[in-house]
C-alpha cells in the first residue's frame, strides 16, 4: 500500500522544510487557513472517523468539538509526545523524520479549535528529537508557517516544545498538563475535563503525535478518502510497532484492520528460530494478552481487538514465542507499573507493589496456590477505582495472564522454581525478548 | 435546590454540595480519609467510592457534585466491595503499632476496619514496608 505516515522512507531528507514543501507540504495548512472555516475543519475530521492514536482511541473530531466556542480564556493545544508505553516507538521516528508533518498537523488543529499557543510535550529521553523538532519549528517560523499572521491569513500561532523528566505518568493527559505547568505529574480528577479546564485552567486539547500527523492528510485528500482505508469505524493508516520474538521487528505502516497473523508471519517474517507462537500483547504492555489461538484470528483495528477481548492501545505489538516464561513476562510488566505508579491513589500505589511482590514470589518458586486468587482479587479491586488508568494498565495484563497461562503459574508453584530455567536460572522472558 | 436519593432517603441538597456533605444532611456517613471541607479536593484516598446510578464506574463522593434526580448507593455490594478493598490496600503497609499509637481509639482506620474487614491480612507480615522509628522501643 501507499505509504502515508511513513513517507520518509520514500522521500529522503523529508525533515527539511524545502523538501517537505516540495512534496506538497503545508498545502493542507493553506487550505485550512484560506478555504475552510474552523467548524469545517472539525467536521471534516469528525467525518473521517479519525480516532486518537495515543491509546484511548477517542474520536479526534469529537474531542475538538468539546472546546467551548465562546471561551473568554485562551485555548491551548498540547501535542503529547511523551511516548512511554513499553513496546511503542513510532512517535520517536515521526519526530525525527517528519517533524514538519507534525507542525502542520498542530497548526491545522490550532486553527480548528481557535488556539494560538501550542505546546509539544516530549518525554525526557527525547533530547535528539527535541533538537530536530526545534530546528524544524525555527524553519517554519522563518518561512511564516508559524508566528504572527501566518501566510497573511491573520492567524497567529506560537509553538513551544517542553521536555519532561521521563516519567511514564506524564503521558496521561492530565498528568501531562500538571507536568507542563511545572508541578508533579499527578493526574487530575475528572470532571472538569481538559476541554473545559486544562493547561493553566484554560480549555485544552491534548492529542498524540500520530493523531496530529494524520490531520494534514485528511485535510488534503478529504475524509472520504481517509475512510476508504481500513474499516469504517476506525479507519486510516496506522504505524505498528512490532517487537519481541519475530524475525523482522520494527515499524510498519499498514491500514487499520490488518490481520495480526499476517503482521507476525508475513510482514514480521515469522517467529524467531521457527518456534511456535505463545502469546501476543497487541497494544503495548497495558493490555490483555492474546494466546496464539486468539492472536491468529484478530484483525488489528480498535473494534476487532476490543471484540476479541483486548485493546489496541498504541499498537505496540509484542510477540512472545514458546520459550517465554509468562510468569517472568508478567513480573517484568508488574515491576514497570509498580515503579511508574505516581503513588497518588491508594489502590494503585499499594496494589501495584503487592502484585509485583506476589508475581516475584511465584516466579522464584516461593508462591502458594492461594496467591493466584489473591492476584486476581487485587487486580480486580484496582481496576476502575483510581483517578487515572495506570491501575487498569496493570490489572488488565494480570487478569489475562493468570487465567490464560494458569498451568505455567501452577507449574512454578508446584516445582518450586521456574520450569523455563535450569537451576542456574538462565533463560528468557519479556525483558530478554524486547531487548530492554 | 437539587433533590437526590441517597440509600433510599430523599435529600434536598444545596446546589454546590458534594455527596459527602449531602449524605451528612440525612445522617449517612460515607467513609473518607483525604477529604476535608476546608481543603481542596484531591480525591486520592479512594475510600469514599460510591455507586451512582447511570455512571459507568464507581464515583468518589468527595468530587461528585449533587445533581437533580441522582440516585446514590453508599452501601451497595459494589460500593462496599470497593471500600473494603481500599481498606485492605491501605493496611498493606500501615504500621500495626496501635497499642503505642496516639491516634488509637480515635482512628478512622480502626473504625472502618471494625466495620468492613475484620479479617487477617492477606499480605505477608515480613514483607511490609517498615519505616524506621525515631526511638526503637522494640
Amino acid at each position: 500500500m501507499e505509504r502515508i505516515l511513513t513517507r520518509w522512507l520514500d522521500i529522503p531528507d523529508l525533515r527539511k522544510l524545502d523538501v517537505y514543501v516540495g512534496n506538497g507540504g503545508y498545502k493542507a495548512l493553506r487550505k485550512a487557513l484560506f478555504d475552510m472555516k474552523p467548524e469545517e475543519i472539525i467536521n471534516e475530521v469528525k467525518n473521517s472517523n479519525l480516532r486518537g492514536r495515543g491509546g484511548a482511541a477517542f474520536p479526534t473530531g469529537v474531542k475538538w468539538s468539546f472546546i467551548p466556542k465562546d471561551s473568554k480564556k485562551p485555548v491551548y493545544l498540547c501535542c503529547n509526545a511523551d511516548e512511554s508505553e513499553p513496546g511503542t516507538f513510532a512517535n520517536r521516528y515521526e519526530l525525527e523524520l517528519d517533524p514538519h508533518g507534525i507542525i502542520e498537523g498542530i497548526a491545522i488543529t490550532c486553527r480548528a479549535v481557535g488556539a494560538h499557543i501550542a505546546y509539544t510535550y516530549l518525554r525526557g529521553e527525547f533530547t535528539v528529537q527535541k533538537r530536530i523538532l526545534d530546528a524544524a519549528i525555527a524553519e517554519a517560523y522563518a518561512s511564516n508557517y508559524l508566528g504572527k499572521n501566518i501566510l497573511g491569513s491573520g492567524f497567529d500561532l506560537d509553538v513551544f516544545t517542553h521536555r519532561g523528566a521521563g516519567a511514564y505518568i506524564c503521558g496521561e493527559e492530565t498528568g501531562l498538563l500538571e507536568s507542563l505547568e511545572g508541578k508533579r505529574a499527578y493526574p487530575r480528577n475528572r470532571p472538569p475535563f481538559p476541554a473545559i479546564q486544562g493547561a493553566f485552567g484554560c480549555p485544552t486539547v491534548v492529542n498524540n503525535v500520530e493523531t496530529l500527523a494524520n490531520v494534514p492528510h485528511i485535510i488534503n485528500r478529504g475524509s472520504d478518502w481517509y475512510k476508504s482505508i481500513g474499516p469504517e469505524k476506525s479507519p486510516g493508516p496506522k504505524i505498528f510497532c512490532l517487537s519481541g520474538h519475530v524475525n523482522k521487528p520494527g515499524l510498519y505502516e499498514l491500514p487499520m484492520g490488518f490481520p495480526l497473523k499476517d503482521l507476525i508471519y508475513d510482514v514480521g517474517g515469522g517467529i524467531l528460530d521457527g518456534k511456535a507462537l505463545k502469546g501476543v500483547i497487541p497494544g503495548g504492555s497495558s493490555f490483555p494478552i492474546f494466546t496464539a489461538e486468539e492472536a491468529v484470528k484478530v484483525n488489528m483495528d480498535f473494534e476487532s481487538v476490543r471484540a476479541a477481548g483486548s485493546l489496541m492501545g498504541t499498537a505496540g505489538v509484542m510477540v512472545m514465542h514458546e520459550d517465554t516464561c509468562m510468569v517472568d513476562a508478567l513480573k517484568t510488566i508488574a515491576h514497570f507499573y509498580h515503579h511508574e505508579s505516581c503513588g497518588q491513589c491508594t489502590p494503585c500505589r499499594e496494589g501495584c507493589g503487592w502484585i509485583e511482590k506476589l508475581v516475584t514470589e511465584i516466579e522464584a518458586g516461593r508462591g502458594k496456590m492461594e496467591d493466584l486468587k489473591v492476584l486476581i482479587d487485587a487486580a480486580s479491586n484496582m481496576e476502575g477505582n483510581t483517578i487515572c488508568v495506570l491501575a487498569d494498565s496493570l490489572s488488565m495484563p494480570v487478569k489475562s495472564f493468570v487465567p490464560k497461562y494458569r498451568d505455567e503459574f501452577e507449574a512454578h508453584i508446584k516445582l518450586g522454581r521456574c520450569p523455563f530455567k535450569d537451576r542456574d536460572g538462565k533463560a528468557g522472558g519479556l525483558s530478554a525478548a524486547a531487548g530492554h | 435546590m437539587p433533590k437526590l436519593t441517597i440509600d433510599g432517603k430523599e435529600v434536598d441538597a444545596g446546589a454546590n454540595l458534594n455527596l459527602i456533605q449531602a449524605a451528612e444532611l440525612v445522617g449517612i456517613e460515607i467513609p473518607q480519609y483525604c477529604y476535608h471541607p476546608g481543603l481542596t479536593i484531591v480525591g486520592n484516598c479512594r475510600m469514599c467510592l460510591v455507586e451512582v446510578e447511570k455512571a459507568p464506574k464507581l464515583q468518589i463522593a468527595c468530587n461528585t457534585r449533587v445533581a437533580e434526580g441522582m440516585v446514590v448507593h453508599t452501601k451497595s455490594d459494589k460500593a462496599r466491595t470497593a471500600q473494603k478493598a481500599v481498606l485492605e490496600f491501605l493496611l498493606i503497609n500501615h504500621p500495626i503499632d496501635c497499642p503505642v499509637c496516639d491516634q488509637a481509639g480515635e482512628c478512622k482506620l480502626q473504625d472502618y476496619y471494625m466495620d468492613y474487614d475484620q479479617q487477617p491480612s492477606r499480605f505477608p507480615l515480613p514483607e511490609k514496608n517498615h519505616k524506621g522509628k525515631a526511638i526503637d522501643i522494640g
